[in-house]
């Protein structure tokens, strides 16, 4: 029955697999760009707490 | 688990106003100071390794010596380099996970194959902390027990919960060292 399927009962590698094993896998932090601009997230020390949105 | 205590040989880098290390085989001479190409004396290794040197194999999450996600190994120990100051790395031997195998003929290590056969990762993030504990771990203990793989990889933490595989996968690449 195993010959039957392609990929049913088969063990079936990830494509990605070669890429995430050997730190070649870019994730979000990895990539760089020309003129890249950073943002951090500034939260208030306090609980919320009228008049202390982001300016 | 990695560790985060060493001997400090900082004092005589910052003398000397330069660094010399091995990453992956290669030698590097950085200067100390402020500008991209060089090694500010606050540089975490793994800073130095992802953004001077380009290396972003090795990965930062927590940057507090709490996840193991940036574990390299520096003369055959598993290190936290977000950890470790670059300047305390002076004329030591560092691997990354880039350093594995044999990336320009597409080899893989035993190990990193073995996370292939066993889809240790579900994201991947901290797949490269992984390996280089569990390359410490092989090159210290050849034939581990399940407990000695789980002790090993304990300083290592995988959100999407793919531990099982790779106790898994570190188990299978011992038996075939063995």
């Amino acid at each position: 029955m195993a010959n039957k399927y392609r990929f049913i009962g088969k063990a079936t590698p990830r494509m990605d697999a070669s890429e995430i094993v050997t730190g070649k896998a870019r994730f979000l932090n990895d990539i760089k760009q020309a003129d890249m601009l950073y943002g951090k997230v500034l939260r208030s020390p306090h609980p919320p707490c009228p008049g202390n949105e982001d300016r | 688990m990695a560790a985060r205590v060493r001997k400090s040989g900082a004092k005589k880098v910052l003398a000397k106003g330069r660094i010399n290390f091995t990453v992956n085989g290669q030698l590097y001479e950085l200067g100390i100071g402020k500008e991209p190409n060089q090694v500010d004396p606050g540089h975490t290794l793994a800073h130095t390794l992802r953004e001077t040197l380009g290396l972003t194999g090795t990965k930062i999450s927590c940057d507090n010596g709490a996840c193991g996600a940036c574990t390299v190994l520096i003369d055959g120990k598993a290190m936290l380099s977000c950890m470790t100051l670059t300047v305390e790395c002076d004329e030591k031997k560092v691997t990354t996970i880039e350093g594995l195998g044999d990336p320009k003929m597409g080899i893989v290590d035993s190990l990193q194959q073995s996370f292939i056969d066993h889809t240790a990762f579900q994201c991947g993030f901290c797949t490269p902390g992984m390996i280089m504990s569990a390359k410490a771990l092989l090159n210290d203990n050849p034939s581990p027990t399940e407990e000695e793989v789980k002790e090993g990889l304990s300083g290592n933490f995988c959100r999407c919960i793919s531990h099982y595989h790779v106790v898994k996968a570190v188990l299978a690449a011992s038996e075939k060292v063995r």
